[in-house]
This record gives structure tokens, sequence and C-alpha cells, in this order.
């Protein structure tokens, strides 16, 4: 299953829809459609929205850092949003999930 | 059970990860399958990068020192997909194989076609021996040398998932040379 990705621009934030499987073998296309937000000055504030994201492996959670990573060295803001449970535990069993700002819906960040 | 996988062929990975999980249930561990299904994944993953990033170094032989292994993390980043591909065409293979070891329990064992390098082999040692949770979890706020952006996660979280699981730190083991990297999960029967 291969991830799909939407991409919006909310004005004061940017919105990034995943949907599928995010692993070793989708992580590269991905981080090369993400990284124009992240090493621009344009977005200051990305959200990701997991709620029809139905695996995740290491490869994903490293995305994740490096995009969580990208976004606070700009001093930018970076949220998970609706994040499932079956992703949720893969980064409580990495013990990852501390690391990561939660959300339930766009309006929490404006 | 032996299974061999060239390429980074998803299919196959995710079957012999279903496999593994089908036998533990059958020998008694289901309260592990589940996780260990996910240890699974991600040994098989570290050994496939490993074969990957054999293969590219063997092709970018005149970039020198560190500065080979920083472009294969480039590579790896942002076009795994040409790795892949190099990879499939290569001779290399991961071998898996599970061993029913009766009373001592099962063994989980996955193979690459690569030596490890000293830098590696420092870091595996670093997290395998660790004592406490805490020198092998994973910190985002603190990048280790020579796992920049998030690498190193797979093998950490295989480590705090063993110990969450109820299972030792020395389930895991591993060796290396003569062109092989052996990784073993001993899964003891719970008592």
């Amino acid at each position: 299953m291969e991830v799909k990705v939407n991409i919006e621009d909310k004005g004061r934030h940017t919105l990034v829809s995943l949907a599928g499987s995010l692993d070793l073998y989708m992580v590269s296309s991905l981080k090369k459609k993400l990284n124009p937000l992240v090493e621009g000055n344009e977005v200051s504030c990305l959200i990701l929205d997991l709620e029809n994201l139905e695996y995740m492996d290491s490869s994903g959670i490293a995305l994740m850092a490096y995009l969580r990573k990208k976004m606070m060295q700009k001093e930018g803001s970076f949220y998970l949003m609706k994040t499932g449970e079956s992703v949720l535990q893969v980064m409580r069993l990495a013990a990852l999930d501390k690391f990561f700002t939660y959300i339930n819906s766009e309006s929490e960040v404006m | 059970m032996v299974y061999e996988i060239k390429g980074l062929d998803k299919e196959s990975i995710i079957k012999v990860s279903n496999d593994f999980t089908v036998l533990l249930d059958r020998l008694g561990y289901s309260e592990v399958s589940k996780s260990l299904n996910y240890v699974t994944r991600e040994l098989i993953h570290n050994a496939v990068k490993a074969n990957m990033k054999r293969v590219f170094i063997n092709e970018n032989s005149f970039i020198e020192g560190e500065n080979i292994v920083e472009k294969f993390r480039d590579a790896l980043a942002f076009d795994s997909e040409a790795l892949a591909e190099k990879l499939k065409q290569s001779d290399m293979f991961v071998k898996i194989e599970f061993i029913d070891m009766k009373l001592s329990g099962l063994l989980l064992r996955v193979q690459n076609n690569a030596d490890m390098r000293p830098e590696e082999i420092e870091f595996v040692d670093s997290v395998i021996n660790a004592k406490e949770e805490k020198d092998w979890e994973y910190n985002l706020d603190k990048e280790d040398k020579g796992h920049r952006e998030g690498g190193g996660i797979g093998l950490r979280s295989i480590m705090t998932i063993l110990k969450k699981t109820g299972l030792s730190g020395d389930s895991l083991s591993y060796s290396s040379g003569n062109g092989k990297t052996v990784f073993e999960l001993h899964v003891k029967k719970f008592i």
C-alpha cells in the first residue's frame, strides 16, 4: 500500500494529509515532496493530518523527527493531528511519542 | 523455515514477518507476537539497508572516508527508489530463518551480505549493551554522531519493544565479519 499525500496552504498554517502506509518504501518520495515546506521560510506552522495513516515504521518516525527538527530550527511549529491508535502505539513502543505535539483539529492552533 | 529476499521487496518482507507471527502464536508466544512482527520487519529493513549501503559504496569507491557514508544517507533519504533498483540488480540478498529451539524457545536469524563498519559496530554495541533504557532510548532533541535526522531509531525501537514485552536485553545479539552480518533474536519460553 502506498502513502497518499495532500498539501493545503491554509494561510496561517500548512496542512499535510497522509493516507495509507508510511514506511521505508515510501519515505524517500514523501520527503522530497515535503522538504520544500520545511526548508523555505514560507511555512511557519506545519500540521500533519494522520487520521488516515494506517501504518508507520521507524523510517516514518524518522521522517517525522526530520520535519519536526526543521520546523524547530526556523522557530516554527509542528503538530500531529488525529493520530490513530496503531501509529501512536508504534511511537509509544519506540518511546518517541513524548517528543511530538498532538492535536485533534486545526482550530486548536488558530 | 528459511527465506531469501532480494532487493526491497515489501510484499515478501511483510509475508515473512506475518509467518513469524503465526509461528509465534502457534508455539505459545501470543503475548508478544504482534510486537515482534514489528521487530522482525525492522530487523529485515536494517539488513536490506545494510546491503544497499554496500552496493552504494562499491559503486562509489572514489568518494573517500566518511563522505561516502554521508552521500549514502542523502541517497537513502531522497532517492531510495534508485538504491532499491541497484540492490535488486545486484547479487546481494537477506536471509531469514526461524529456528524452533524447543524448550529453549524460538530463534529469528536475519543475515545480510555486508560487514558492519567500525562506527556501526560501536553504535550497535552501545545500544544492545546499554544497561538502562535512557541509554538506548532515542532523544530527538539530541543528535548522535553519525545518526542525523532520526537514523538509528529502528534499533533503539527494537530494544525498547523487547524491554516492554518482557524479553531481556540479551535476547538480541549479532556477529559481523567475512562479508556478512547476522542478527539473532532469541525469544525464550516464558515461565
